[in-house]
């Protein structure tokens, strides 16, 4: 591995690892502190009621994104299935950025949505390859040195 | 790799020098390290380390930060330190997001202002400079000393 590699990794590791901090305390509060059907009625079924909305989505959204984010935010602490855990949460950000700024002016995405898409980005504009301090990249050194 | 790169990781690093080291000084001269340590020991900390553990560590941050700031400043073992301060920085994120789930503050539990005014302005930071290759550092000691 050459210096640059190892820097390389550093920088990953640690937006990762921020990244991933960040989504799974946010996950591990809303699921196990709050509740996934309470966070749902007090940040999708309450405040979209008078949207075009329906209820019942707004139930199923809201109660399935505390725990896509305690899990995919998991995956990305630990840097397993890292790039399909970025996918969803870039997802998420997309959809959570769609309902904010349905009810709220451009600036409401900027404290929470923005700074978590800067880390996501940087994680993933990098090469998987490159993230050596992970357990994708424990698992991909482990088959490589199989082979 | 011309000025223009010497000159783009230069700006990224002496902020993050600065930020480091006058966080050190201003520990000492403002709070004083063994107050600093013994206010660290009297944190949600002493519900998982030991108070004399936390002290212990409380006193020494002042000093660590004010070395790797000086380190990353003058850009001597640059990287190692760059290293070292992604580690530190990581930890301190994991510390407050434990402390949003026992202080929950927010939709995500982790007060915001931390995350986006302190953890993400100098992950960004020290990530910027750990993307740009060590050998375009040129107005470094590194670079004098012909690391």
């Amino acid at each position: 591995m050459t210096n640059t590699d190892r820097d390389r990794a550093w920088a990953i590791f640690t937006a990762r690892t921020i990244l991933g901090i960040v989504f799974f305390i946010a996950g591990v509060y809303k699921v196990f502190m709050w509740g996934p059907l309470e966070h749902a009625r007090q940040l999708f079924v309450v405040p979209y009621s008078d949207t075009f909305l329906p209820v019942w989505a707004l139930w199923a959204t809201g109660a399935a994104v505390p725990v896509i984010e305690l899990i995919t935010g998991a995956l990305v602490l630990i840097g397993l299935w890292t790039r399909p855990s970025l996918f969803i949460l870039g997802g998420i950000l997309i959809f959570v950025s769609f309902g904010h700024l349905l009810v709220q002016p451009s600036t409401s995405i900027n404290p929470y949505i923005l700074p978590r898409s800067a880390l996501l980005l940087v994680v993933l504009l990098l090469p998987a390859a490159a993230d050596r301090f992970s357990l994708d990249g424990l698992l991909a050194r482990r088959a490589k040195a199989r082979v | 790799m011309g000025f223009e790169t010497a000159w783009a990781v230069f700006v990224p690093r002496t902020i993050l020098g600065f930020v480091y080291l006058f966080a050190g000084i201003h520990k000492i001269v403002n709070v004083g390290p063994l107050a600093y340590g013994q206010a660290l020991a009297m944190t949600d900390g002493a519900r998982f380390f030991p108070a004399a553990l936390l002290t212990g560590v409380g006193t020494l941050v002042p000093f660590m930060e004010i070395a790797l700031g000086v380190l990353v400043l003058v850009g001597l073992w640059t990287r190692p330190a760059l290293h070292a301060l992604a580690v530190l920085l990581c930890l301190i994120a994991a510390g407050y997001g434990v402390s949003g789930l026992l202080h929950p503050m927010g939709a995500t539990a982790m007060n915001i202002t931390i995350v986006n005014t302190f953890i993400l302005p100098r992950a960004a930071l020290i990530i910027v400079t750990l993307l740009i290759p060590a050998h375009a550092d040129a107005l470094s000691v590194d670079r004098l000393l012909g690391r």
